[in-house]
């Protein structure tokens, strides 16, 4: 057991840390006030791609590498939970928005074989910033994924997908959209098949851009599939693949190595406005008196930081057994169902700290952090999916 | 990497060693130990085992290893009855502090025994707060020697050795007394939890205690005190895990066994998001003991002396984490079982006892919750 992080490791979250509150703070905040997210064409983009910024989930190449080693235990999950927090601490919006595979990364390295896996990761490459993106929600199926209607059926060396996605992060831009579908919705989670869509394929239209409380510094899109055409080598991992339930399957792995890096974010974001909140107390006197001589608030405080310091550490643990190849379902679920809740306390016990002050743009950052914190209790699996699956891996042991 | 929830080996085995010592001894007999304490039996073989001295030093009769593994060895037993867990290892926070702040003499005389089982000693009530040593005795010193007078609590029977933390002004003392001939011993009070120790009501009345059988007179300004404090916590709350463990697994088993409504109770989700939170503040309130007791051996592990702020901070933390979940999880514990729970056919209704004893067993929660230096 050893729980502290290499001077190498603390040599690179040092340079995130930087990179998150010079560049993606002041980016996330503009884009808040504006209410729209940072255009595809934006130099950030170009600029952080230049400086070799991923998306908090780590480097896709160094991930497939890990995945298929047969050696000891890897370390970019860990890696990737550590950015993940730091980089969420400047702003999560614009992290989400970094160009990469994204959220579409984890289901093509579990599932792609190695020539879809050099094909997809290799489109997003080159000077230009690309991005991928994963579609799964749509209106009547979120968190109990077995529920999708969008439909595929196959003519030729096509399949043919029908069905609207929604809450697509990066779906616009995106230059594929790794696509969930069903062969027939009553065969349930065996019915599920696995597609990259890439854009301008015919078919595949952008719906509405979201308009949301928080986060707004993401694009939030529809996708409308209309009779849209796909090639057979776009199906991830080949028709072999899907004979026990690898769709699903495929959806529920890839929870379990995002579930813990989503969790660590909601943890950036509140640390955020823990950190403002108590420097700003330090340097401010309330009532003719210094703040800390009020108790309550320093409990207040003290009891932020721990119950971060705990979802903190709960996160690692599930990154942890990824990267030595352990069974994380539960263990990524808990970190999932934890750290969300615990951080919207602690922003929303940030605002009450400023008083009247906090809900308005004097205290922007924190009242952002409330507005942003909220879905991270909901995307990736409400934290009532989370309890659901945690319950039934506790009842598995009896059964 | 350096973050690693893997145990060793060794470690692995240590655990499967106490876990079925507490299956097969301290199970069984849960409510015997309540009324009884801890047979002599139990308490010889637990000593027999190594699992007295586990973090002290061989050269004392320990195994060398350090705090974390004391805290698993702990947790594992609490695990079976966290009131048997503490009644069994009652000579740890007195060890402890003989062994932080105590001479090579009175090492070799008063803890070597003890660590060893030949002894029995505790250490009288008192609070160890952020900042001071709460207790009811007071020192005085008369002609180079001292003299101790105050009323106290002591949760060991007749113990051969007794450490009694006295105030005098700003100065907390420790001393130490080898026979309890010149106190007068009174009743032993009824108790909410934890009733496998005794509370004793002893009085002490100008009780003299030689100059050699003073730890220290200043122990506020003795570097090693909140080492000995830390260590005390750290045991504390490993403990509060496995209350937390216990109280978590026996409630689940339950619900996967009793039906209502047509169906298993777990799967009422009523029941199961329950079972869930409880499950995940269970693996809080290790992961987060964990991180304070790396830290803390790995400050041990250094010539420096005394202990950093930050692995108080850390002990600090662990604490209150430990004793929040466990509370609540005890008491979770106690409403799924409904009407069986608040009865003594099962051991939830105790285990909701004895947390409260557990957490105010060296000082009152509430006092940390503002102790730590973010301000």
């Amino acid at each position: 057991m050893e729980l502290e992080l290499t001077p190498a490791q603390k040599n690179i979250l040092e340079m995130v840390r930087w990179l998150a509150l010079e560049k993606l703070r002041p980016l996330g905040l503009e884009c808040d006030k504006k209410g729209e997210p940072l255009p595809p064409d934006h130099p950030f983009f170009k600029e952080a791609k230049a400086m070799g910024i991923k998306m908090a989930l780590g480097d896709v190449g160094k991930r497939r590498k890990e995945l298929t080693s047969k050696e000891g235990p890897g370390e970019m999950a860990r890696l990737g939970i550590l950015a993940a927090e730091e980089i969420a601490y400047g702003d999560t919006g614009v992290a989400i928005s970094l160009p990469g595979a994204g959220l579409g990364g984890p289901p093509i390295l579990i599932m792609g074989t190695p020539e879809q896996q050099e094909r997809f990761f290799g489109m997003l490459e080159g000077d230009e910033p690309k991005w991928g993106a994963y579609a799964l929600t749509e209106p009547g199926a979120g968190s109990d994924v077995a529920m999708i209607k969008t439909s595929c059926r196959k003519e030729g060396n096509y399949y043919v997908i029908n069905g609207t996605k929604i809450f697509i992060t990066n779906g616009a831009r995106a230059t594929w959209n790794v696509v969930f579908a069903t062969i027939d919705p009553s065969l349930g989670r065996e019915g599920h098949r696995v597609f990259v869509v890439e854009k301008g394929t015919p078919g595949f239209y952008v719906g509405k851009i979201e308009k949301k409380m928080g986060l707004k510094a993401s694009e939030t899109a529809e996708l409308v599939f209309d009779e849209c055409r796909v090639p057979v080598e776009n199906l991830l991992g080949g028709e072999e693949r899907y004979k026990e339930k690898a769709g699903f399957k495929a959806a529920m792995e890839t929870f379990n190595m995002t579930r813990p890096a989503v969790a660590a974010m909601g943890i950036g974001i509140a640390r955020a406005a823990y950190e403002y909140t108590r420097d700003y107390f330090k340097e401010n006197y309330m009532l003719s008196r210094p703040t800390p001589l009020y108790y309550s608030i320093k409990e207040t405080l003290n009891t932020m930081k721990r119950l971060l310091d705990t979802a903190r550490l709960i996160c690692w643990k599930a990154a942890y057994m990824i990267d030595y190849k352990l069974p994380n379902a539960k263990e990524a679920s808990m970190a999932k169902a934890y750290a969300p809740p615990v951080c919207l306390w602690v922003t929303s016990k940030c605002v009450d700290l400023l008083g009247a002050e906090g809900t308005l743009e004097y205290h922007h950052l924190v009242e952002k952090c409330y507005r942003d914190i909220k879905v991270f209790d909901i995307f990736e699996g409400t934290g009532q999916a989370q309890r659901i699956v945690i319950s039934r891996r506790l009842f598995s042991q009896f059964e | 990497m350096a973050i690693d929830f893997s145990l060793s080996e060794d470690e692995k085995i240590l655990v499967e060693m106490v876990n079925d010592f507490a299956q097969k001894e301290i199970v069984p007999n849960i409510r015997l130990i309540e009324e009884k304490g801890i047979s002599p039996e139990i308490r010889k073989k637990a000593s027999e085992i190594g699992l007295f001295g586990i973090e002290f030093p061989e050269s004392l009769g320990g195994s060398g290893l350090g705090m974390f593994q004391r805290a698993l060895v702990a947790e594992a037993i609490s695990s079976g009855d966290p009131g048997a867990a503490y009644s069994l290892f009652i000579h740890l926070p007195y060890s402890y502090f003989l062994l932080e702040l105590g001479s090579d003499e009175m090492k070799e005389k008063y803890l070597k025994p003890v660590i060893t089982g030949m002894k029995r000693a505790c250490l009288l009530k008192a609070e160890f707060l952020p900042d001071d040593v709460i207790t009811p005795v007071k020192w005085t010193k008369t002609d180079g020697n001292y003299k101790i007078s105050g009323k106290g609590i002591i949760e060991v029977d007749n113990p051969d050795f007794l450490l009694i933390p006295a105030k005098s002004e700003n100065k907390a003392g420790l001393f130490l007394l080898n026979d309890l001939k010149s106190v007068e011993v009174g009743k032993s009070l009824h108790r909410c939890g934890i009733q496998s120790s005794p509370a004793i009501e002893i009085v002490l009345k100008d009780v003299e205690v030689k100059k050699e059988m003073c730890l220290t007179e200043d122990a506020l300004s003795h570097e090693n005190l909140w080492k000995a404090v830390v260590r005390t916590r750290l045991f504390i709350s490993s403990i509060l895990l496995g209350l937390a463990k216990a109280a978590q697994e026996y409630s689940l088993k339950y619900a996967m066994e009793r039906v209502a409504f047509g169906q298993q109770i777990a799967k009422h989700q009523a029941i199961s998001f329950m079972l869930a939170d409880d499950a995940t503040q269970v693996e809080g309130i290790r992961l987060i003991l964990w991180k304070a007791l790396y830290e803390f051996d790995k400050n041990s592990g250094t010539e420096e002396k005394g202990i950093k702020s930050s692995v108080i901070d850390w002990s600090i933390e662990a604490y209150l984490q430990a004793v929040d979940y466990s509370s609540s999880i005890s008491a979770d514990a106690v409403q799924i079982l409904g009407g069986h729970g608040y009865i003594k056919d099962h051991p939830v209704e105790k285990w909701m006892r004895d947390v409260k004893e557990l957490a105010n067993a060296f000082g009152r929660p509430d006092a940390f919750r503002i102790a730590l230096e973010n301000l």
